[in-house]
């Protein structure tokens, strides 16, 4: 049993760690660019704007397990199958994305203004503004707002594991929906229990760290 | 130094249009330090922030340093501001960087290496008497060390003009006082030109070598401090100088003082004079060649700008035409007299 339960978790935070690690990679830009290109803001454009905001706002409000059951052909098409955690990670993927930009965007709304304006009339560029005020002040913020992306990606990460895909969500319906075996049910909670713990434990540590905490 | 010509700022709200400046025209010379004074919402925050165009005007030139800074494309006109240094009432420091971090951002924007940026920070954390605070964050700080690190991040990058935007506003008197020397010695040692705007008149007094007095959108008046202080022109103008001379008539008095000549009152003269060592002699001068009896009620000196001048109150005791000659004597003399009203004769 534990060597069971200790692949799932393998399988579960393979899934959810590359989900969240593209979500920064890609879904932080795209916060940025959400942000910056509203009315006012250094990259005004109201038609990248509002199409950004449509997309990403329709991604996060459709129901995980709607989303990747309608991705099926289009995640059979990039990994061969739509079944196993490599096949899981692309939805994961491409809900973490919106859900990780639509929250940068909170956090770089939280930056003054005034602190914008005063660089800009230092001459800085608008990438010198992005990378030296805006990402360094919200910085706290955005390691917070990955925290709460990593938290849901695990939560989709089980629904993953319901719909085919593998980790701690495929060993619950495995040995929890078939036939109600109560100590692998009990030991796969206590385990997304402490994982979710954990997470929101180390990301508020890092938000609260020395070189953070003064935002 | 900085030269606007018929400078208008509108803002739109809605279908409301509100006409923040008009038709502003100002010259301020090299090594000055230039005061705007203005009532909040006199505009005076529109017009500094149309000298860096950090506000676009609508209509009219801004030039700076011989460069039309309107007529320039995105790119020179980031090189342009990197001429033009700015401090804010509230700081404007980024408190994910040290004290240190802070005064080199502009020398970072404008891609120096480490060790330039070093060279260049070392001597501003000494100017501001703040070395042993470099690696502090912005946090630890008080308000006063706050706007000293504001000031050394606008002067790093050697800027010509440095715009204050009320820059005392938020502070304690001490650090106020502070930040007031500061200016000054960066004005006397970088012959940098300073321009400021305040609602404090006290500000005015200690710093600046010209005034502006800014009301609804348009300059009232452009003279010399020491000017400004002895002979305000504008009403608004003589409004801030009451408001900070204390000048004024005593409350038995000021209950019985009517506005027109009457029989049996004397008028009441507030009385400016730029050099406090004449005093003696022009109160002789009324007494003598005029057989004026007056009566002081009170006489203290100002120290604008280093320079004293001095102000009395009089009770001059004769009658109104006796009282228009010595006026004229006076005036003629550069002293400035103002009738402020007329007080029953008692003597």
């Amino acid at each position: 049993m534990l060597h069971e339960l200790l692949n799932a978790l393998e399988e579960t935070l393979f899934m959810v760690f590359s989900a969240g690690l593209l979500a920064w990679i890609v879904g932080l830009p795209l916060g940025v660019l959400l942000y910056t290109s509203r009315s006012g803001k250094i990259l005004e454009n109201s038609l990248l704007h509002t199409s950004l905001r449509f997309v990403i706002g329709t991604t996060r409000s459709i129901p995980y397990a709607a989303f990747s059951i309608a991705l099926i052909p289009f995640t059979q098409n990039i990994a061969g199958s739509h079944d196993g955690s490599l096949a899981a990670l692309i939805p994961l993927t491409l809900i973490g994305i919106p859900h990780f930009a639509y929250l940068c965007d909170k956090a770089l709304l939280k930056v003054p203004t005034a602190l914008i304006e005063a660089t800009q009339a230092l001459g800085a560029t608008t990438i010198q503004i992005i990378s030296k005020v805006l990402i360094p002040e919200s910085l706290a913020n955005l390691v917070q707002a990955f925290g709460i992306t990593l938290v849901h990606l695990i939560s989709y990460s089980t629904i993953a594991g319901v719909l085919g895909g593998g980790g701690l969500g495929h060993l619950l319906t495995h040995k929890g929906y078939g036939h109600f075996q109560l100590d692998y049910v009990l030991s796969v909670l206590t385990l997304l229990i402490v994982l979710v713990q954990v997470v929101q434990r180390c990301t508020q540590y890092v938000a609260q760290s020395d070189a953070l905490s003064n935002v | 130094m900085i030269s606007l010509t018929s400078v208008d700022k509108l803002y739109k709200q809605g279908n409301t249009v509100m006409h923040a400046l008009k038709g502003i025209n100002l010259q301020v010379a090299q090594g000055q330090i230039f005061g705007i004074l203005g009532r909040p919402g006199s505009g005076k925050s529109a017009l500094i922030r149309c000298i860096n165009l950090l506000e676009s005007p609508d209509r009219g030139s801004v030039v700076v340093d011989s460069c039309e800074l309107n007529s320039l494309d995105v790119k020179s006109l980031r090189e342009a501001r990197r001429n033009i240094g700015m401090i804010f009432e509230h700081f404007n420091l980024l408190y994910s960087r040290t004290v240190y971090e802070n005064i080199a951002l502009p020398l970072e924007i404008m891609g120096y290496s480490s060790k330039q940026i070093e060279a260049g920070v070392r001597p501003l954390l000494d100017l501001i008497g703040l070395s042993h605070k470099a690696d502090a964050p912005i946090d630890q700080l008080n308000v006063g060390q706050k706007q000293m690190v504001a000031i050394a991040k606008a002067l790093a990058s050697k800027p010509k003009v440095l715009l204050c935007e009320e820059a005392t506003a938020a502070l304690d008197p001490k650090a106020k006082q502070a930040v007031l020397a500061l200016l000054k010695a960066v004005q006397k040692t970088l012959h940098t030109t300073i321009v400021l705007i305040t609602h404090e008149i006290d500000v005015i007094k200690t710093l600046c070598d010209r005034v502006a007095v800014l009301h609804q959108g348009t300059i009232v008046e452009e003279r010399s401090t020491t000017a400004f202080f002895t002979h305000p022109q504008s009403e608004i103008g003589r409004d801030f100088i009451r408001s900070a001379a204390r000048a004024e008539i005593p409350n038995s008095l000021a209950k019985t003082l009517k506005t027109k000549p009457i029989a049996n009152y004397n008028p009441l003269l507030r009385i400016s004079f730029d050099d406090p060592s004449t005093q003696g002699s022009f109160v002789a001068a009324l007494v003598q060649q005029f057989h004026l009896r007056v009566n002081i009620l009170q006489a203290h000196l100002e120290t604008i700008q280093d320079k004293s001048t001095g102000l009395m109150l009089i009770e001059a005791m004769g009658d109104m035409e006796e009282v228009k000659r010595v006026i004229a004597f006076l005036e003629q003399n550069n002293i400035y007299v103002e009738v402020l009203g007329y007080a029953p004769r008692t003597a």
